[in-house]
């Protein structure tokens, strides 16, 4: 004898919990008049039959022909007349996520008019939001009962990187502009970084440049070209680093 | 009177209409019992409009950012970050139990005056909608840049400003009858307030004012 599920809910999403499915694994049986109860920080992504029929923004609401009306159509094809129907209903959770962190794992490597060639790292942190909970479902959580921050994160990460090697490949000429412009890069990596998650339903909602530094490799550069007193006069850069190798 | 309310959004921006349509009119605060929905309403409507203003921003943000304009990536992000602060406020506000949405009795002028904030809240965002266009413009041009993004950043502010005010008057409604307190906007002729929210309540809310046209909730 199937379960009837009257009362669809998900109040214990965990800190990190992005997703809620319920029932966490298969379909439950479901009703016409059953209720399904949104928190104000979640949205509810109803699929019957393997697709999204409707979200649910915070409150009370019963499942009707009203609020589903692909359902019942639905119905009258598949059940003969029984109201009851197997579905799945994903609770997103609509609250930000903060202090998320990236970092480059390799330095980024960027043509420099100073001094050739520079690489930097840089690390920071920012803050998501799921935007869009239908397309966020469709595209990255899956089927998945229970979607995690943690699972989601290289991908974030990664995207983070590449987009901010974009924006510094592009727009950074030399090094030594680097803290002159940091705010500016660091806006134009948040834009170019808001429109990839936007692509999945994410909303990025702060971003932070902590830091971008040269790796050790290049500061010995910085400094010698310092030591020399000839930053910008490449000739004689290298007429010290012939003096220096001999 | 529903034909001049018609005429009325026509006369405005296609975005303006479309909003002006969505708020549920007077009749939605009438009764005591509807003022937070009718509230919650107006403050989705105008946050949906704010986010698809956002969204316009970042699009220009990202053109500009492709045809050079790094040097003004921190003052645009501001003005995005500025206008995500407000659409979080306006999304998220929890007035309590207190003021507009206690049981006390709410005066017509005082319904009508704040009305009239939501309506020039919806114009205001029609504003916004503007100065991202003429922004949208000038980085097309490449002319005129700085003083656009600090016209988009003036506007988000001027919207803040009066949503603080609509706030204030909410959690103390005495505001609202103050002369000069709510904004002077021609508010459009609502024909059937109470058919905006749709309950029987609203109705006889609705008949009650027709009665009594002093006192109110």
């Amino acid at each position: 004898m199937p379960r009837i599920i009257d009362v669809i809910d998900a109040p214990n999403m965990g800190a990190n919990d992005l997703v809620m499915r319920v029932p966490e694994v298969g379909s439950g049986d479901f009703k016409l008049g059953s209720q399904v109860i949104v928190r104000d920080s979640q949205n509810a992504v109803f699929y019957r039959d393997g697709k999204s029929l409707d979200v649910f923004p915070g409150g009370r609401h019963t499942i009707t022909t009203a609020n589903l009306p692909f359902l019942s159509g639905l119905l009258k094809l598949g059940t003969g007349g029984k109201d009851i129907f197997t579905a799945e209903v994903y609770f997103v959770n609509m609250r930000e996520f903060t202090d998320l962190k990236w970092g480059t794992p390799q330095p980024i490597s960027l043509r420099d008019t100073e001094l050739g060639y520079a690489r930097v790292r840089g690390f920071g942190q920012y803050t998501i939001q799921v935007a869009d909970p239908k397309r966020f479902v469709d595209q990255i959580v899956g089927t998945q009962g229970l979607y995690q921050t943690a699972q989601i994160e290289d991908y974030l990460r990664n995207a983070i990187i590449s987009k901010l090697t974009d924006v510094l490949g592009e727009n950074m000429t030399s090094i030594f502009d680097l803290p002159k412009l940091m705010d500016e890069l660091s806006a134009a990596a948040k834009a170019k970084v808001s429109d990839a998650f936007l692509a999945v339903g994410i909303a990025l909602k702060q971003f932070f440049v902590v830091s971008l530094t040269p790796t050790d490799e290049t500061a010995k550069a910085i400094d010698e070209r310092a030591s020399m007193g000839a930053i910008g006069n490449m000739d004689a850069y290298m007429k010290y680093k012939a003096a220096r190798a001999g | 009177m529903s034909d001049q309310f018609v005429e009325y959004a026509k006369s405005q921006m296609g975005v303006i209409e479309r909003l002006l349509k969505g708020l549920p009119g007077i009749g939605g605060y009438i009764d005591k019992e509807l003022r937070r929905d009718a509230d919650k309403r107006v403050r989705d409507g105008l946050a949906q409009l704010l986010d698809q203003d956002k969204a316009a921003l970042l699009e220009v943000q990202n053109k500009l950012l492709n045809s050079g304009g790094l040097l003004f990536m921190d003052d645009l992000d501001g003005a995005i970050v500025k206008l995500q602060t407000l659409i979080d406020r306006v999304k998220t506000a929890s007035y309590g139990y207190a003021g507009f949405f206690d049981a006390q009795r709410i005066k017509e002028p005082q319904l009508d005056a704040l009305y009239r904030f939501d309506v020039a809240m919806v114009q205001e965002a029609g504003v916004l909608g503007g100065a991202i266009e003429a922004l949208r413009n000038a980085v097309a041009d490449k002319s005129n840049i700085g003083p656009t993004i600090d016209r988009v950043t003036q506007t988000i502010a001027d919207l803040g400003r009066l949503y603080d005010k609509r706030k204030e008057a909410i959690l103390a409604p005495d505001l609202l009858a103050q002369p000069g307190y709510a904004p002077d906007v021609a508010v459009p002729p609502v024909s059937n307030a109470a058919t905006d929210v749709a309950t029987p309540a609203a109705s006889n809310a609705a008949t009650d004012i027709a009665n009594d046209p002093d006192a109110v909730g």
